[in-house]
């Protein structure tokens, strides 16, 4: 049975700084070169400065995503750019917390949170 | 003439109208002339000459297109060197022609890529047997411990690894599990660096298995994308002491099956995975797993985990739980190990395997015990029936 998700970017209102991945389904490597083909134009482009990922549909994804998260990470980190993990339940808090990649990436309980985490990063007091 | 050019029939009803226009004009020409009667030599001589005229056609135009591409042909199904023929006409024997030269061109690219293929299926039949020599065949000895341990890749390179080493002290066992990320060649040569260097730091005389994970992972990080990461837990035997410790390193949780509880507990076993990060001497502890004669502790890759059966639904942590719940308090690991593996083959059925799965089992008998250790990975004829009958370690 094929995995499917649904990814929809958006630009926070106002700031093309931020933008807003959601994430919907589940992720795995069936689907994981369509999802990276939908983040890699973002991930190149220097002008957005924080990806957030919101995960509040997100029901599972597996070691290769993970895997492709960790190389977004490490890339991005390079330009002083984030990224911010928003509204992941147990399930895929336990997938982070087990591969130590949330001890990498800064995650916020809700996308509103998230929000206005990445404004504080891009204007830093 | 175009009309002409991409036909034989054309070409045949031309000729034949041009013949008889000439044979109606001499006949009107003789008529006119009151000639009505032609010598039999006269008239077998025009007879001839068309005919002839017509064999120079013939010949010109079918006989000879048609001789050279078939000479070819000849030379392809006789495994001859052959050429492809510019074609000279646009007709029948044209198209022929062109058809040819199609089908050479597609024969020699369909002929490079089955070589080409062969080619890469022997190195790939070398590198894993390669892995195969590379993965225990026998463990040390290790006073108290009970050990099964199987694992079965994916594809003919695997990235799950597991290894029995001794410390140079000869007082410590180290076991670990380890998944690459994905399977296939990169995590089977991801695999095989990280087994080299914990064997390596053994041999100079490193104990703490803390201190192997952290200087493994500081060799490994400059040399992997960090898309390629190594998961792992590492356990310590202390045989002396009897006493188990543990560091890890991102991978899945340690289940402890307790003998006085008949309840599993499952551990995480922490840490960061090899390769995310340079520097992962903050994160990475070595903690203890107190044991009590006739616990048990199963170690797994999350190719079982995430295993799917037909209808879609994975097997998960849970049911691992439940199952090793349901079998921990068997007295052998080899026992538990197969029930263990019932329940699995239970749920997966006619499995589809995408993931190496690997899984380890360890009963402590206790310090009078002797050691056991059976270890097996899944051998090379098994790997090609995958799909077709219910999972198994060795099919």
């Amino acid at each position: 049975m094929p995995t499917t998700a649904n990814i929809t970017i958006n630009s926070v209102e106002g700031n093309n700084a931020i933008k807003v991945i959601h994430v919907a389904g589940e992720l795995d490597e069936s689907n994981l070169p369509q999802f990276e083909s939908a983040i890699t134009p973002i991930m190149e482009d220097k002008s957005v400065k924080v990806l957030i990922f919101n995960f509040m549909e997100l029901k599972f994804m597996n070691s290769k995503v993970i895997g492709f998260f960790a190389y977004l990470y490490t890339t991005l980190s390079k330009d002083k750019r984030r990224i911010i993990f928003a509204s992941y339940n147990q399930t895929i808090h336990d997938i982070l917390a087990l591969v130590g990649l949330d001890k990498l990436v800064d995650s916020a309980p809700t996308l509103d949170v998230a929000i206005q985490d990445a404004y504080k990063l891009i204007n830093p007091e | 003439m175009k009309f002409l050019r991409d036909s034989l029939t054309k070409k045949a009803i031309f000729l034949f109208s041009v013949l008889l226009t000439a044979l109606v004009v001499v006949a009107t020409v003789l008529f006119r002339k009151g000639v009505v009667q032609v010598s039999l030599w006269t008239f077998v001589g025009s007879l001839l000459a068309v005919l002839l005229f017509i064999l120079i056609v013939f010949l010109l135009d079918v006989m000879s297109p048609l001789s050279r591409v078939a000479k070819e042909v000849r030379a392809l199904l006789g495994g001859k060197n052959y050429q492809r023929v510019p074609p000279t006409t646009i007709d029948e024997i044209g198209m022929f022609t062109h058809f040819f030269n199609e089908i050479t061109r597609d024969l020699e690219k369909i002929s490079y890529d089955v070589r080409e293929r062969r080619r890469m299926t022997s190195e790939l039949d070398i590198a894993a047997q390669i892995q195969r020599d590379v993965l225990p065949k026998s463990a040390p000895e290790s006073k108290g411990l009970d050990i099964v341990a199987k694992t079965r890749p994916a594809a003919e390179i695997g990235g799950d690894s597991f290894d029995f080493l001794k410390t140079a002290d000869d007082k410590q066992t180290i076991l670990y599990i380890g998944d690459v990320t994905g399977h296939g060649v990169p995590s089977g040569i991801i695999m095989m660096m990280v087994n080299t260097l914990v064997r390596s730091m053994l041999s100079m005389g490193m104990v703490s298995s803390r201190d192997i994970v952290v200087l493994t992972n500081t060799l490994l990080s400059p040399k992997i994308s960090s898309r390629l990461f190594m998961t792992l837990v590492m356990l310590r035997w202390d045989s002396e002491n009897q006493k188990m410790y543990y560091t890890g390193a991102g991978h899945e949780h340690i289940l402890v099956y307790r003998q006085k509880t008949e309840k599993v507990e499952a551990i995480r076993s922490g840490g960061i995975a090899l390769g995310m990060i340079p520097d992962n001497s903050l994160i990475a502890q070595e903690k203890e797993i107190p044991l009590e004669i006739g616990d048990s502790i199963l170690l797994y890759s999350d190719g079982m985990t995430e295993a799917k059966n037909k209808t879609g639904e994975m097997y998960t942590l849970e049911r691992m739980v439940q199952s090793f719940q349901k079998n921990g308090y068997f007295p052998s690991a080899e026992s538990i190990f197969d029930h263990v593996t019932k329940d699995f083959q239970a749920f997966v059925q006619e499995y589809v395997q995408i993931d190496d799965c690997s899984m380890i089992v360890i009963k402590y008998a206790g310090p009078e015990s002797g050691a056991k250790m059976k270890l097996s990975i899944s051998n090379e004829e098994a790997r090609t029936a995958k799909t077709s009958k219910i999972w198994d370690w060795e099919s």
